[in-house]
């Protein structure tokens, strides 16, 4: 099962999708992986107006993934409702020159 | 800490230009220099811009500036901090006087953007977002779109509300001789045009602007000599948000604009209902109702409603973007900062002809930098 890998502070436990060199709760330097696996679609937006390489139209979402912690990531669903339950696949972000850049997307649970 | 005036304003006109950016601001510093009637004496330039680097192949604007106006050997540096960069230099400006470091200092903010298409335009403004976020593929108007999906839903807001700012500031802009848009829209026309980034269509986005102005700054002990009404700087605030937009608790808020607006009303004593005139950053419809929620204009959730009556109208009780704004006079990224407070300056002075709001004497800009990742307000008051 594809996961996002999020970090958890050692000292407080505040989780992140966001790498940092310290905490941005209490300041702690030590971070554990976790994974995180269920989302919920919190607010999406369809573009028509996109950079070079990525395919248009491009939905991208913002999903909470529990205790405060969201990630943002393109969606592989047609039609997006705020609420619905999503989770991460693997695909291709961004094509320029036959160069694919792989990374996590979401897909509808 | 000296007490800081604005004493000579000048921009160039906004929209389309065949001029590089150095040309740009030079058109803009002569103007200002003009304007307060000095040409000599500087002891510092701040030059506010994005992203000449990306748009032209150019760095070192400060000595290009300098040197194209003869004002060599006076020192002059470029500030970035993002689409916030203008105010970030008119920052640097007045901490150069205030400390008593400098008595003559020229601002200058500007950007040269219709060289570039608008994907490559999106890919160079969106180098802000974090690295996470940008190999996903977000632009700053995806990101604006994401939190009006939510702010209209939370607050069931009409979608027509949104369209109103983009009317009203047409309007505003159409009585700027110096605006981008000269032509006035309506809300159908609004919500016609195509979709850039559902919910948010064409016309609730600022176009791709070039252009700039420019300030000059003097110690208000000495403002006498160059003008019979100077400006005051009463209160600046900056601050930053989060990088990553997902670390966010809310995509609705905009914390740095809150702190920002905060810091600049505690230095100058004021509040938000002592404000006359506003020129706040509405790169997108939304931003403006979020932007007067976030400096305490407009009970949260409420902005849209507000506006929508016509609160933020040239004869409404807060006049707001009154130039046009970012959506009609237009928004040359590392410019716009500048060109918000040359439009606060001339409010000030009964200088706006067909758009002016009345007499103010207070008057507040906030420029915003990437998705709310920085903000900076300037609070600014009559001087004589």
């Amino acid at each position: 099962m594809t996961s996002i890998v999020a970090y958890r502070c050692q000292g407080c436990g505040h989780t992140s999708t966001i790498k940092r060199l310290r905490c941005s709760k209490c300041r702690g330097r030590d971070f554990a992986e976790v994974k995180l696996e269920k989302g919920v679609l919190i607010t999406y937006t369809v573009m028509n107006v996109v950079r070079p390489g990525y395919a248009k139209p491009l939905t991208i979402g913002l999903a909470d993934f529990g205790e405060g912690v969201k990630a943002l990531a393109q969606l592989a669903i047609n039609n997006p409702r705020v609420g619905m339950k999503v989770k991460p696949a693997q695909a291709v972000l961004r094509k320029i020159e036959n160069r694919a850049l792989l990374g996590t997307i979401f897909e509808e649970a | 800490m000296r007490q800081v005036a604005i004493v000579g304003v000048g921009m160039t006109k906004i929209g389309k230009s065949d001029k590089n950016v150095v040309e740009l601001l030079a058109e803009a510093a002569l103007k200002a220099m003009d304007d307060a009637g000095v040409g000599e004496g500087f002891d510092e330039v701040f030059v506010g811009n994005m992203a000449a680097g990306e748009f032209e192949g150019m760095s070192g604007l400060g000595d290009a500036l300098v040197s194209m106006l003869s004002l060599e050997p006076t020192p002059a540096i470029r500030i970035e901090n993002m689409t916030a960069s203008g105010a970030s230099a008119i920052h640097a400006g007045w901490l150069s006087i205030a400390s008593g470091k400098s008595s003559l200092v020229l601002v200058a903010g500007g950007e040269k953007m219709t060289s570039a298409t608008t994907e490559k335009t999106a890919d160079i403004v969106a180098s802000f977002t974090h690295p996470v976020e940008r190999d996903q593929g977000v632009t700053l108007p995806a990101l604006v779109a994401m939190a009006a999906r939510t702010y209209l839903e939370r607050y069931n807001a009409s979608r027509e509300s949104l369209a109103y700012v983009a009317v009203k500031n047409h309007h505003n802009g159409s009585l700027n001789p110096l605006a981008q848009f000269q032509r006035r829209i309506t809300v159908e026309e609004v919500l016609s045009s195509p979709v850039i980034c559902d919910p948010l269509r064409l016309y609730d986005f600022c176009p791709i602007s070039d252009g700039a102005a420019a300030l000059v700054l003097a110690p208000l002990e000495d403002a006498g000599r160059y003008t019979d009404k100077p400006v005051k700087i009463t209160g600046i605030g900056a601050a930053t948000d989060t990088h990553a937009i997902q670390e966010r608790d809310d995509i609705t808020r905009m914390d740095a604009v809150r702190i920002a607006g905060e810091k600049a009303y505690r230095m100058s004593g004021r509040k938000p209902s002592d404000v006359h005139v506003a020129e706040l950053h509405d790169m997108a419809t939304v931003l403006e109702i979020m932007i007067a929620e976030e400096l305490g204009f407009f009970k949260r959730g409420s902005g849209w409603r507000e506006i929508e009556r016509g609160a933020a109208d040239l004869g409404g009780e807060l006049p707001i973007n009154t130039s046009g704004g970012l959506k009609a006079r237009g928004h040359p990224l590392g410019g716009t900062g500048v060109a918000q407070v040359v439009e606060l300056v001339m409010q000030l002075q009964g200088r706006c002809g067909e758009r002016q709001a009345g007499e103010p004497r207070i008057g507040l800009a906030c420029n915003l930098a990437g998705f709310a990742n920085a903000a900076a307000v300037t609070i600014v008051e009559r001087g004589w």
